[in-house]
């Protein structure tokens, strides 16, 4: 027996774009986000992104995939491609 | 000998009575724990007492390269306090850089001579010999014995981004920063002996980190919670995980991200922010949620701590004790105590009376965002001086508004991308000040004489901010 609310999320995956969109938008970069390379260092040389900025996804991934992210998740916060798989495997909404 | 006869008064006989212990001495312990067994820090379920402490500090003290300047970049805060105190105790000067980057550390070995690196962990810029701060310590010795060091030894150096490009420096004695630590405890009213931990959400590398995360809770005999949690769920496993009560270093921004989440904090006693306002409201909201006070203190990395205020009862700041607040015109200095010589605030002070002041936030020229400053000035500066830019203006969005404090811009610069713009920028200035959004705008709102009137630039940015700012 299936639902249709579940049917719909399960086919609307988490996409690379989506989540560049979720950054720039979080942390107001100046990209647009199909732009950002989503093999590129969020952090350091890369995005050049730094702590705050790291909190403010992590507000924005909660209130949008209802999961919190943690520090131990390091490798989450490599790259855009990432930081999808990783919300992929845990979100609950 | 005949000894001429003093006076007893009883205002001497209350004054050796209370011996307080920081007043101006000659030297002042490592640390004020009483008992080998008392817990120094404390890392995920373990503790490092006094004799842990003490005999990971010998070994490492042991070992360290014969050389005077220890940039310590150590992120644990254990591993940071055991590279501090080693340094402190072979009379090695800690450098304490709020920048990471390579040229950063460049520039401190071409300025300081005999450098060397404290890492515990492998993201070092290559250049600068380096000694590991290890994960463990075996005890080299069973001597419990606290050192004592001279109030007059250089502890740290610790800076802030110059107007030139190059970071100014700040020399902070041992006593220096013990008084300060001193002052600190008094006036949050943190006194009584009680086992307590200190959580902190910034680096110990900055001055409030140093001051809150680790002199306060070394002077104090307090627990030091070696972690740096700065995501909601870090913090709230991370207190969780403590077995005494615990108070909360942190900052406004860190702060908002808490509460906004409404993450149930235990053991938690108390909060304490700065490095920028902490609104009444965002104070309130906290103090409903965890049923705890929240502090916030006023200072800068010239001085330390300067005074304290409990944003949700006082308007009012009050000063620290042994500190003095001297109004001239427009102008306030700080000096005496752990400050000691005058120094002239760049924020805009109105002093009430001999122990209170209000604070009208930072003066003109002054911004502050995640915790560093910068002159307004030399940022226009530098964002003028890129090709192609043809008039351009940093902007510093009213303190009435939440977010985060980042700073946005408004650029003429008819050929080029925010992105060009962003990367030039990159170059000249610390990332934290790169401005977020950029927009790129046909012309400023100039007057006649070619200035740039605070009022016109407001109600020119409030077209651009009030679409943007979405978050709240």
């Amino acid at each position: 027996m299936s639902h249709p609310a579940e049917k719909q999320e399960v086919a609307s995956a988490v996409s690379e774009t989506d989540i560049a969109r979720l950054i720039v938008e979080a942390v107001h970069l100046e990209v647009s986000p199909p732009d950002l390379d989503p093999t590129a260092p969020l952090f350091g040389d890369g995005l050049g992104l730094d702590s705050i900025d790291m909190l403010e996804i992590a507000l924005s991934v909660s209130k949008k995939y209802g999961f919190d992210l943690r520090s131990e998740d390091r490798a989450a916060f490599a790259s855009v491609r990432a930081l999808t798989a990783h919300i992929e495997r845990h979100r609950t909404k | 000998m005949i000894r001429p006869t003093i006076p007893f008064s009883g205002g001497a006989l209350r004054r050796f009575a209370y011996a307080p212990r920081h007043d101006e001495r000659q030297t002042y312990p490592l640390l004020a724990h009483q008992d080998p067994d008392d817990c120094v820090a404390w890392r995920k379920g373990a503790a490092f007492v006094v004799a842990d402490f003490l005999g990971a500090v010998a070994e490492l003290a042991s070992r360290l390269p014969a050389k005077r300047h220890a940039v310590n970049l150590c992120r644990d805060r254990y591993h940071f306090l055991v590279g501090f105190a080693a340094a402190l105790v072979s009379k090695h000067v800690s450098l304490l850089p709020t920048c990471r980057a390579p040229e950063s550390l460049a520039q401190l070995n071409d300025r300081y001579p005999e450098t060397y690196v404290l890492a515990d962990h492998e993201d070092v810029p290559g250049g600068l010999p380096v000694c590991r701060v290890p994960e463990t310590h075996s005890r080299v010795s069973s001597t419990h014995e606290i050192p004592t060091i001279s109030s007059e030894r250089i502890a740290a150096v610790v800076f802030t981004s110059g107007s030139s490009g190059l970071p100014r420096a700040h020399v902070k004695t041992w006593g220096s920063l013990v008084r300060g630590a001193d002052a600190l405890a008094r006036r949050l009213h943190i006194e009584t002996p009680m086992p307590r931990a200190i959580v902190g959400t910034v680096p110990a590398q900055h001055m409030y980190g140093l001051e809150t995360t680790i002199m306060l809770p070394l002077q104090q005999g307090w627990c030091i919670h070696a972690g740096h949690p700065i995501l909601p769920a870090d913090l709230r496993s991370d207190l969780d995980g403590l077995r005494v009560p615990a108070w909360l270093m942190t900052t406004p921004v860190h702060l908002r991200a808490y509460v906004s989440q409404q993450i149930p904090l235990s053991k938690l006693e108390g909060v304490v922010s700065a490095t920028m306002p902490l609104s009444r409201t965002l104070a309130a909201r906290a103090e409903r949620l965890w049923g705890v006070p929240v502090q916030e203190i006023y200072g800068c990395t010239e001085t330390g701590v300067i005074g304290s205020r409990h944003p949700t009862g006082q308007e009012r700041w009050t000063l620290c004790r042994g500190l003095r607040l001297r109004q001239d015109g427009d102008a306030a200095w700080v000096s005496g105590g752990h400050v000691g010589a005058p120094f002239r605030l760049a924020d805009r002070i109105a002093v009430h009376n001999e122990d209170q002041f209000v604070l009208h936030g930072p003066g003109y020229d002054l911004v502050k965002v995640a915790g560093k400053r910068a002159s307004l000035a030399a940022l226009n500066a530098a964002l003028l001086g890129i090709d192609g830019v043809v008039d351009g203006t940093f902007y510093r969005p009213g303190a009435g508004r939440t977010g985060n404090g980042r700073l946005t811009a408004f650029v003429v610069a008819p050929g080029l991308t925010p992105a060009v713009i962003l990367a030039a920028l990159r170059a000249k200035v610390d990332p934290v000040f790169l401005p977020r959004p950029l927009h790129l705008v046909e012309g400023l709102p100039r007057n006649s004489t070619g200035k740039l009137p605070h009022e016109q630039l407001e109600n020119f940015a409030a077209r651009f901010i009030g679409s943007t700012r979405s978050r709240g």
